[in-house]
C-alpha cells in the first residue's frame, strides 16, 4: 500500500506534469506557466510536509532548473541571497545567548518580581516571550522559556486556568513579538530581502521596527486581556518561581550581553553594511569572545529552515522575474474587484488563515509574490504595505496546535488541550487581522508608506 | 472492585478519580504520554530547532509528565492506587493494562469512542451524583455473561446507594421472562439514553454518568 506522504508526493508531481501539457493561457509565458505549475507543487509540500520541509525547500530550488525556467546559476545564487546569511548569524548569535545562560537569569528575575498576581504572572510571560522573541528565533525562546514557565505553573493544581493561561500566554508571547524586529523570526529578513530584491526597495531594521512594533503593542496586551477573560486565573494562588543561587553575572553572559547590544545598535545606526553583514559580525564576535565554538554552532544551525528560505526565494523570485505574480493578480481581480483595502485585508486574512495549516515561513513565501502582484496591477496599493502585511500576518497561527512550532511545544507539556487553544486562538486571528489591517491603512501612512 | 483510570493530557479524568476513590478498593492510574505528540513535536521542531535543542525538550516534556502523573496519587484518600507512566498510542496502551491487570472497569469524564474496543466495562462519569442506574440490555443471547454484568451493576449500584433499572431494547416476551428474574426489567428504553443499533452506537448525554457495559 502507498503511504500516505508518498501518495502527496506523487500528486505534487502529477501537478507538474498537468502544468506541461496543459496549453499556455493568453498574456503568460511558458516559463511563468511552469513557475505557476511550482507554485502549486511547493504548495503542496508545504502544507502535507510528505517530505521535509527543508527537503520541501530543496525540491522548489531544483523543479525550476529541472523544467527549464531558470539555470542552475541563476539559481545557487539565489541561495547566497543575504536573507539566508542573516538567517546563519541570527542563529549563531541566539545559540551564544542560549549557552550563556543570559535567557534564564533575565526570565527568573522578571517572574519573580511579579509577585503573587496570577494576572501580572500571564502577563510578565507574554512580555518576556514577547521580548526575548525580538532578538532571537520565537521557536527557539518557547523552547528555552518552556522548562523556567513549566516549573511555575507545576506547582498549581491541573484544573487551575494559570496553567492555561500561562502555557497559551507563552506560545502567544512568542509568536507576536516574532514579528517586531528582522532578529525574530527568518520571515521578516526574507521579506526586506524579497522587497530589495523585485521592487529595488530596501527597509533598513529601525524601519522594519517602526512598522512591525506598533502591531507588537498592541497585540500583546490585548492578547493578554483575552486569555486572562477567557481563564481568568484565581486569586492567591502562589506562583514558585525556580530559584537559583543568585549569581554575579559571569564573563560570558557580559560578553553576549555587550555583543547583543553592540549588534542590535549597529543594525539601527548602521546602514551602508546592511543587516546580514552587522548579523555575521555579531556572530563572529561571539567566536571571537570565546562564548560559543564550531561544535556548538554545528549543534545549533537548523539546516532545514535554511534550506527552506532557499526554496521560498526561488519560488517569490521565480514567480516575479516570469511575470506569474502579476499575470496571478490580474486574474484575482476579475473576481475580487479592485479596492485595495478590501484586497489588503483579504491577504492579511488568507495569509492567517493559510498559516495555520502549513509552516509561516511557507505561507508567508506562497503569498509574497501574490500580493506583490496585485499591488502591481491595482492601483492605491503599495508593495510594501502589501508584503509587510503579509510577513506580520504570517506569524499569528494562534489557533491550531499544529499552526507553529510555538503551539506544539507549550501544547505537549499538557497544560491546556488543543480546544482551548481553538477558543482563545480563533478570535484572537481575526482580531490579528484587524490589527494588522488598521495599522496598516492608519498608522503607515503617516509614516510615509502607502 | 478494581479500576483502570487512563489519563490523556487532553482531558483530566478529575470526576473519574474522585468517584474511584470513594466507590473502589484498587485504582489504577495509567499515565499516557500520546507518542504522537511527541513525534509531531520532532516532525514540526526538527526544521526549526537543532537536534540537542529537540532531545532536551522532549526529555524535559517526558519527565514533567511523568512528575504530574506522579502528583495524581495524592487525590487518593482512601482507595489503594498505583500510577504507571507510558509513552505510547493511548488507546493500545490501555488495551494493554487492562490485558495486564484486569481491572473491573474503565473510568473516564469523556466518552473515547476508541476505548468501546477495549475488553473491560467504560464508566464515563459527569462526577453528578447518582440517585439511579440503567442498564441496558440489547440480546439475551449470551445470558450467562449477562447476569454476570447484572451482578457487577448490582455491586456497583449498592456502593453508590442507588436503585438499578434494566431496560431491555427489544421488548421481546422470551427475553423479558429470561431476565425479569434478576432485577428491576423495563422494556423499552427511556430518556435521552439509548442504543442506536446493535453495534453498539452509543449517543452518551451530556452531563450524565454512563457505564458501558
Amino acid at each position: 500500500m502507498i503511504k500516505k506522504k508518498n501518495l502527496y508526493l506523487l500528486i505534487a508531481i502529477l501537478v507538474l506534469v498537468i502544468f506541461y501539457f496543459i496549453p499556455t493561457p493568453a498574456g503568460l509565458t511558458y516559463q511563468g506557466k511552469m513557475m505557476l505549475g511550482v507554485l502549486v507543487f511547493g504548495a503542496i509540500l508545504f502544507v502535507t510536509e510528505a517530505i521535509p520541509l527543508g527537503m520541501a525547500g530543496l525540491a522548489v530550488m531544483v523543479a525550476p532548473i529541472l523544467l527549464s525556467i531558470s539555470t542552475p546559476k541563476e539559481v545557487f545564487a539565489l541561495f547566497g541571497n543575504s536573507a539566508v546569511f542573516f538567517l546563519i548569524g541570527a542563529f549563531i548569535i541566539a545559540a551564544g545567548f542560549q549557552k550563556s545562560g543570559l535567557h534564564e537569569r533575565i526570565a527568573i528575575r522578571i517572574l519573580k518580581r511579579v509577585g503573587d498576581s496570577p494576572k501580572k504572572f500571564i502577563l510578565a510571560i507574554m512580555l518576556l516571550a514577547g521580548g526575548l522573541s525580538l532578538i532571537m528565533s520565537e521557536h527557539g525562546v518557547a523552547a528555552l522559556l518552556l522548562p523556567i514557565v513549566a516549573y511555575s505553573l507545576m506547582k498549581i493544581p491541573e484544573s487551575s486556568n494559570l496553567r492555561k493561561g500561562g502555557m497559551i500566554g507563552l506560545a502567544y508571547g512568542c509568536s507576536i513579538g516574532s514579528i517586531g524586529t528582522l532578529l525574530g523570526c527568518g520571515r521578516n529578513p526574507y521579506t526586506v530581502m524579497y522587497l530589495q530584491q523585485t521592487a529595488g526597495i530596501y527597509i533598513s531594521f529601525t524601519q522594519w521596527i517602526m512598522l512591525a512594533m506598533p502591531v507588537v503593542a498592541l497585540m500583546l496586551p490585548i492578547g493578554w486581556l483575552w486569555l486572562t477573560h477567557l481563564y481568568p486565573p484565581e486569586k492567591n494562588t502562589k506562583i514558585p518561581v525556580l530559584s537559583v543561587p543568585e549569581k554575579k553575572l559571569s564573563a560570558s553572559e557580559k560578553k553576549v550581553a555587550i555583543i547583543l547590544i553592540f549588534t542590535v545598535l549597529a543594525l539601527i545606526f548602521i546602514r551602508n553594511w546592511g543587516v546580514a553583514v552587522v548579523v555575521l559580525l555579531g556572530a563572529l564576535a561571539m567566536f571571537v569572545g570565546g562564548v560559543i565554538d564550531w561544535k556548538d554552532v554545528e549543534r545549533t544551525l537548523p539546516w532545514g529552515i535554511i534550506l527552506l528560505y532557499g526554496g521560498a526565494i526561488t519560488l517569490g523570485a521565480g514567480l516575479y522575474k516570469t511575470g506569474a505574480s502579476d499575470w496571478l493578480a490580474s486574474n484575482i481581480i476579475k473576481f475580487t474587484g479592485t479596492n485595495p483595502y478590501v484586497l489588503l485585508f483579504l491577504l492579511i486574512a488568507i495569509t492567517i488563515l493559510i498559516t495555520e495549516f502549513m509552516s509561516n515561513t511557507a505561507a508567508v513565501a506562497l503569498m509574497l509574490p501574490i500580493g506583490a502582484g496585485l499591488a502591481s496591477v491595482v492601483s492605491g496599493l503599495n508593495v510594501v504595505v502589501t508584503s509587510v502585511a503579509i510577513a506580520l500576518a504570517g506569524g499569528f497561527a494562534f489557533m491550531f496546535v499544529i499552526g507553529t512550532p510555538g503551539n506544539l511545544i507549550t501544547y505537549s507539556t499538557g497544560f491546556y488541550s488543543s480546544k482551548d487553544l481553538l477558543k482563545t486562538g480563533a478570535v484572537l486571528d481575526v482580531i490579528g487581522m484587524v490589527v494588522i489591517f488598521l495599522i496598516a491603512v492608519t498608522l503607515w501612512p503617516l509614516m510615509g508608506v502607502w | 472492585m478494581k479500576c483502570l483510570i487512563p489519563v490523556h493530557q487532553e482531558s483530566f479524568p478529575k470526576n473519574s478519580i474522585k468517584r474511584a476513590d470513594s466507590l473502589c478498593d484498587e485504582v489504577e492510574i495509567l499515565y499516557v504520554l500520546d507518542k504522537k505528540i511527541i513525534e509531531k513535536v520532532e516532525d514540526e521542531a526538527s526544521y526549526i530547532l537543532p537536534t540537542h535543542a529537540i532531545e532536551n525538550l522532549e526529555e524535559f516534556v517526558i519527565n514533567m509528565h511523568k512528575q504530574e502523573a506522579e502528583k495524581t496519587l495524592s487525590e487518593f484518600k482512601r482507595a489503594h492506587a498505583t500510577v504507571s507512566f507510558v509513552v505510547g498510542e493511548f488507546y493500545e496502551s490501555v488495551a494493554k493494562a487492562v490485558l495486564k491487570s484486569a481491572p473491573d472497569m474503565i473510568m473516564q469524564d469523556s466518552f473515547m469512542r476508541g476505548l468501546l474496543s477495549v475488553n473491560a466495562p467504560l464508566w464515563v462519569d459527569s462526577g453528578k451524583k447518582i440517585k439511579e442506574c440503567c442498564m441496558f440490555i440489547s440480546s439475551v443471547k449470551m445470558l450467562a455473561r449477562t447476569k454476570k454484568n447484572i451482578e457487577f451493576a448490582e455491586e456497583l449500584c449498592r456502593r453508590l446507594n442507588s436503585k438499578l433499572y434494566i431496560y431491555y431494547v427489544p421488548g421481546d416476551e422470551a427475553g423479558l421472562s429470561a431476565l425479569r428474574p434478576l432485577g428491576n426489567i423495563v422494556d423499552r428504553p427511556r430518556g435521552e439514553l439509548y442504543i442506536m443499533s446493535r453495534e453498539h452506537h452509543i449517543k452518551v448525554p451530556r452531563k450524565k454518568a454512563v457505564l458501558i457495559l
